[in-house]
């Protein structure tokens, strides 16, 4: 179980999504029954084996991230510079833990995602968050990976893309959706969520004495944008 | 199971918290020969398994660092009919009939027998309060003699102490827990300290929420502040900065706090101090001894009504069975152990009640601090996740002619957000705006974003959150208590606690004055008020009657756990005198916040270590000389 004291899993509104085709089923079908919904789900399940990853491949994942999650790339990937194809440089390298992550358990849709950011790669660098951001959500799989890598960013935690399509387009989705799991201590200590806030993660400061009394520094220099 | 030979001590002590470490600490300095029995695991070398296990915990609840797991290989409450140690967990207080159900004795380690279920939990291995916050808050003069200025409350009594006799005593604990604070800023509802006293470091600054806060304060108006019936100007409600165990600056080996907002469940650098620290300093004066994975079963009583050991079961390996005797007993169980081990000893008969429980006051009057909590966004940013948790409160309010009526308050003002009040931000919020849900009820539109959008959205409501506390005084009731249960055992077989709970009117009262100060606070603040609706099934809703409308509230635990073990000043209405020794068996000390005679509104733990400090000094002056 994944939920503490004060956490309900809220009730889903609907209408809005009314028109939108879920992997072949109409949202009103699949709202039929939770058994009937979770069969639908299942067919995003089957998504082939891991590959080999590519230099390539790494610099289009954090093109990917940094789009999904308005952080930049340097941010996200420490010495990533996209004019000499280098993904990144930094001793931590969560990036690649995150990539081995999804490879493992979304091969297929991470390759479309992953294609998806590689396409984009001729676009100005104005454009091309956008770009990718429309692109991705152009189908179920692709849509659901990529909230589900912008949570991993965020929070150093999966969660796994057939729940998150659970809790987004079910009226009443099973308690265990909610379910997610920490990818791993240094995913937890790595998280942006809190230097979106301009903050840190809890239990993770890299700051000195005293700082809470002082307003913090802007949020670019956290994010980078 | 096989027994181990008994081994004699000068001191036996049962638990290495607060209480048990510090007089095991005092002990072995003084060259006297001291075990403790400590029920959870060992102290481990340093606290890199508890990291590595709140980093990976997805309910970062305060128990999730320690040791036993509260989750199964299969991902449930661990049965606790299965646990050597057992311990509650706040998973553990959720509605009837689900997951957490608090009736439910397959995942509620206490026997809740309501008719509220009591909302505060402990810990094992040093007592568990690695898990504490840090804030040392002397109690007031007027805390110590509630009966004699509030009469018309049947349930008070006084201390056979005064603020006076612990005044030293409060200072001696402040250096030892390296306490952080502002002599002058103390100094309020007739708090006083001896003639050039000082605290040990400068205060740890207040944060930009403090600030919010404080700002708010300065508009209130008689007519405003006349519901809370204090008699005095509404200029003496201020935020103050609290004291606290926390180091702001580098102090006896330890770095100064770095702000990591996480003191509860575990601070990552031990900044803010903890009874390990202490455990260390004791067991390297070579006298004492702990014994780890090791549950006192039994206070044997001798014939002359004396104790003469402790029996024990050990179950670091095969369980084994063994014995300490001692000049002197101290058993510093915490507030719900103590009374257990009491209870559970019943010499063959001839202590029937239990030990030290011829006033048949063992076990009652469980008080904590009922926690009323309420949230909202600041209509500028706050910048919330910075800092300890908590820096600052509103202690103004802990004692006033409205005692006569109604339970005081002091008001904790929140550093970190709503990360325990909605279920677990940054997460909460993060996955409604990345994923379209409302569980945070700030994502009405269910928008799902991406990138620059979700960036500045989230920014904006993180940085804006707010929430706010109050400790309720909690009345000593006869009624609360605890017994042990007659049918359900924990993995060493030994009964486990039985937990008869409720609020009193005057209590309940004390929770109505706090939502009106909140309505006050948020209105001067201009916070736009999230606070969640209560749910019907929740187990600790209440209505009450407020302006001609009926409002439902509730509470939550504050983790002070009081009462149960009183102090008095006669044998027939208390267990234990003021150096909280027992009445009925002259080497039986109890120690802790169980034998507060009443509760209110101050984080214990600076007085359990001043009454400690000075039952050490009393057994060493008098008991061991």
């Amino acid at each position: 179980m994944t939920d503490l004291p004060h956490s309900k899993p809220s009730s889903i509104a609907h209408g809005e999504k009314e028109h939108e085709m879920v992997g072949g089923f109409t949202r009103r079908k699949v709202l039929a029954g939770a058994a009937a919904a979770t069969a639908a789900m299942s067919v995003g399940a089957v998504d082939g084996s891991a590959r080999a990853q590519t230099r390539q491949d790494m610099v289009a994942f954090v093109l990917l991230s940094s789009a999904l999650t308005g952080i930049a790339e340097v941010k996200l990937a420490p010495g990533f510079d996209l004019a000499k194809s280098e993904p990144g440089s930094d001793p931590v390298d969560v990036k690649q833990e995150y990539f081995n992550w999804v490879n493992k358990r979304r091969p297929a849709a991470l390759k479309r995602l992953l294609q998806i950011a590689a396409d984009s790669q001729k676009l100005s660098a104005a454009d091309r968050a956008q770009a990718i951001i429309d692109k991705v959500q152009a189908t179920p799989d692709t849509k659901y990976l990529a909230r589900g890598i912008v949570l991993m960013w965020y929070l150093g935690a999966w969660y796994d893309p057939d729940n998150l399509r659970a809790l987004a387009e079910l009226q009443n989705p099973p308690a265990n959706a909610f379910k997610f799991e920490v990818i791993s201590p240094k995913a937890y200590t790595q998280g942006w969520a809190l230097r979106v806030a301009q903050a840190h993660p809890m239990g993770f400061s890299e700051m000195q004495f005293g700082y809470w009394s002082r307003p913090p520094s802007a949020r670019i220099d956290f994010i980078g944008n | 199971m096989a027994a181990e030979s008994c081994v004699e001590y000068d001191v036996a002590i049962v638990g290495a918290g607060f209480a048990g470490a510090l007089i095991a600490n005092e002990l072995g300095k003084a060259g006297k020969k001291v075990v403790i029995l400590e029920a959870g695991d060992r102290v481990p070398p340093n606290i890199n398994d508890y990291m590595k296990r709140f980093y990976m915990a997805t309910a970062k609840v305060p128990e999730s660092p320690y040791t036993p797991e509260v989750f199964d290989t299969a991902g449930n409450l661990t049965d606790p009919g299965k646990v050597n140690a057992g311990r509650p967990t706040v998973l553990s207080l959720l509605p009837k009939g689900g997951f957490g159900d608090w009736t439910d004795p397959k995942q509620s380690y206490l026997i809740q027998k309501g008719p509220r279920p009591f909302a505060s939990t402990y810990d094992r291995v040093a007592g568990g309060t690695q898990h504490w916050l840090g804030t040392c808050l002397r109690f007031v003069p007027a805390d110590f003699k509630m009966k004699t200025n509030y009469p018309s409350v049947p349930q008070f009594v006084d201390w056979p102490i005064g603020y006076d006799d612990l005044n030293d005593w409060y200072g001696k604990a402040e250096e030892e827990l390296a306490v952080s604070a502002d002599l002058d800023e103390q100094k309020y509802v007739g708090i006083h300290f001896p003639v050039n006293y000082k605290y040990p470091m400068p205060k740890i600054p207040s944060s930009l929420v403090d600030v919010a806060v404080a700002d708010a304060l300065k508009s209130l108006t008689e007519d405003e502040t006349k519901f809370l019936e204090m008699e005095r100007p509404p200029t003496q409600i201020r935020v103050r900065n609290l004291p606290a165990a926390r180091n702001s600056q580098p102090y006896r080996n330890r770095r100064a706090c770095a702000g990591n907002t996480n003191c509860i469940p575990i601070c990552p650098i031990q900044a803010k101090y903890d009874p390990t620290i202490t455990l260390n300093d004791a067991t390297n004066t070579g006298f004492v001894e702990i014994m780890d994975r090791t549950v006192a079963s039994d206070i044997v009583v001798g014939e002359n009504g004396r104790i003469s050991q402790i029996n024990f079961i050990r179950y670091a390996g095969p369980k084994t069975s063994g014995c300490v005797k001692a000049k002197i007993y101290v058993i510093a169980a915490n507030g719900i152990e103590t009374p257990r081990l009491l209870l559970m000893s019943r010499n063959g008969g001839r202590t029937v009640n239990g030990v030290a429980n011829s006033s048949d006051m063992v076990g009652r009057n469980l008080m904590d601090h009922p926690y009323y909590v309420a949230w909202g966004l600041t209509p500028t940013p706050v910048y919330p996740y910075r800092g300890p948790l908590i820096t600052s409160g509103i202690g103004d309010l802990c004692d006033g002619p409205f005692r006569a009526k109604r339970g005081a308050f002091r008001v904790d003002i929140g550093n970190e957000g709503w990360n325990f009040v909605v279920g677990g931000d940054p997460n909460v919020t993060t996955l409604d705006f990345v994923n379209g849900l409302n569980r945070s009820k700030v994502n009405g539109g269910q928008e799902a974003l991406f990138g620059k959008k979700l960036v500045e959205t989230l920014n904006d409501k993180f940085t804006h959150q707010f929430r706010v506390g109050f400790l309720v005084e909690q009345t000593p009731d006869l009624e609360n208590r605890v017994t042990l249960s007659e049918l359900l055992n924990d993995g060493l077989g030994l009964p486990r606690p039985e937990i008869s709970y409720d609020l009193s009117d005057y209590t309940r009262q004390g929770i109505v004055a706090a939502y009106r100060m909140k309505n006050l606070l948020f209105r001067k603040m201009g916070v736009n008020e999230f606070t969640e609706k209560v749910a019907k099934n929740e187990p600790t809703r209440f209505d009450e009657l407020i302006d001609d409308k009926i409002v439902t509230l509730s509470y939550i635990g504050a983790g002070h756990i009081m009462g149960t073990c009183r102090m008095g000043a006669r044998k027939d209405n208390s267990v234990v005198n003021s150096f909280q020794q027992s009445w009925d068996h002259d080497n039986l000390y109890l120690v802790g916040s169980s034998t507060f005679p009443t509760g209110a509104t101050a984080n214990p733990t600076l007085t359990i270590v001043a009454l400690s400090l000075r039952t050490a000094d009393k057994i060493l002056r008098e008991d061991l000389r």
